[in-house]
């Protein structure tokens, strides 16, 4: 189909987004790569009198890095991290991520910020960047803050985002040398959103995070079994099974209700992850 | 409405456009470039794909007035090719099309996968061209007439 009648209004900056997103009258959304947020327009399913593209806003194209972190523009693209264009913090773990994440032309549109304000649980960067821990830059009409993301993914769908709010950066620390980290997802087509996603960071004593991605909520933290695979210090026989407990025991601490499908595909997905961590 | 001035194929386009209007749209129905094909209008099935500065995208999800400024090529700008043209008999000899409908932006795609040196397993190149839906044959011709495509350009020089 195609979309009803709107208005599209290009920002040149966070500051004009906010503005015109405040001055506007009816539904006024911001689009950046508009790669779901596209569908969803076009199947009608949401009608937005007022867009504001921010995707070309220079200070969320830019990308600077020091010694401890990189922050990354909310409007860089899937396919930079792809393509290594950008630093990469995560010694791998987010280039792996990328390269898998939908398909190569809508990679070339999409962006990391696009995709932490829409806070589909089951999309990659989400999860990821709980595993990473990163923190979340926001500009809106009361001024800029940063906030952790597990504080700012709150839900379902639910980012700790205000109407006029917006997503300028995401910054990561920098991995130290010799952690170790692992990716594993299903799903049943190639590209399309995860069933079940599993992110493991295992970066001694600094931090060892294993998050599970699915549609039941937030991305979910797994305290008891990043404990079991920050003290492995490699892979053995029989840990599968101890895996297996463990995802168990964090999805019924978060208050998860699974039914039997659903638990045996994250304790599979989650002990994968995992295995190829410590392999 | 959007003033819009881009390169289309080589050429500046300016054109007063609809907020609402895709890429898609407007090459084929303000420019005539009918080789871009429309399906499912959500971003699933890859028939509309365009190049916006050289890289493949959704033509039926990229609003013209997102582009401003941009370079984009249809598949027409490829009909002197040659490395589309040895993409194109590989399509021809390994029985890649049946109906057609889905080839331009089959062949946009396989040209973009071979450059980025993506095609080097039947497996590979079927992961790559997850986001290409044909209805006709059933991919295998396809898989085959990419792999065909890539051996021969890497033989005889990649796509610039």
């Amino acid at each position: 189909m195609k979309p009803a009648p709107l208005e599209y209004l290009v920002a040149n900056s966070a500051a004009r987004a906010i503005e015109l997103m405040q001055s506007k009258e009816g539904s006024c959304k911001y689009v950046a790569g508009g790669q779901t947020l596209g569908p969803m327009i076009n199947l009608r399913l949401t009608q937005p009198d007022t867009l504001v593209d921010v995707s070309a806003i220079p200070e969320m194209r830019q990308v600077t890095e020091s010694a401890a972190e990189v922050r990354l523009g909310a409007a860089v693209r899937h396919s930079e991290i792809e393509d290594g264009k950008t630093p990469d913090p995560s010694q791998g773990l987010m280039i792996r991520a990328a390269r898998t994440l939908a398909y190569r032309a809508i990679r070339n549109r999409g962006t990391i910020g696009g995709s932490l304000a829409h806070a589909d649980p089951v999309a990659e960067w989400p999860t990821i960047f709980t595993a990473l821990d990163a923190r979340v830059h926001i500009s809106g009409p009361s001024g800029e803050r940063i906030v952790p993301i597990g504080e700012f993914l709150v839900g379902y769908l639910a980012p700790a985002l205000g109407e006029c709010d917006i997503v300028t950066a995401v910054s990561l620390s920098r991995l130290p040398g010799g952690s170790r980290t692992g990716f594993r997802k299903f799903c049943r087509k190639s590209g399309e959103f995860a069933h079940s996603l599993a992110a493991v960071v295992l970066a001694g004593k600094h931090m060892s995070r294993v998050v599970l991605g699915c549609a039941i909520g937030k991305p979910i933290l797994l305290p008891e079994v990043a404990a079991l695979a920050g003290a492995a210090g490699g892979w053995r026989d029989g840990m599968r099974s101890e895996l297996s407990r463990a995802v168990a025991q964090d999805l019924k601490a978060a208050g998860a209700e699974l039914d039997d499908y659903e638990a045996h595909l994250h304790a599979t997905i989650v002990s994968r992850a995992v295995e190829e961590t410590l392999r | 409405m959007n003033k819009l001035s881009i390169t289309l194929n080589g050429k500046c386009v300016e054109a007063d456009v609809e907020g609402r209007m895709s890429i898609a749209d407007f090459v084929r129905d303000h420019n005539n470039l009918t080789g871009t094909h429309l399906a499912c209008e959500h971003g699933v099935c890859g028939a509309c794909t365009v190049l916006v500065d050289g890289e493949p995208v959704r033509g039926c999800i990229t609003f013209a007035a997102a582009l401003e400024g941009r370079a984009v090529k249809t598949i027409e700008a490829f009909a002197d090719d040659p490395q589309m043209d040895i993409i194109r008999q590989s399509f021809s000899a390994a029985h890649g099309l049946q109906c057609g409908f889905c080839t331009p932006g089959m062949l946009l795609m396989a040209r973009d996968i071979i450059s980025r040196g993506r095609a080097t397993s039947p497996e590979e190149i079927r992961q790559e061209l997850s986001g290409n839906i044909c209805r006709c044959t059933g991919y295998a011709g396809i898989v085959a007439a990419v792999q065909l495509a890539a051996e021969r350009l890497a033989r005889e020089g990649g796509p610039q």
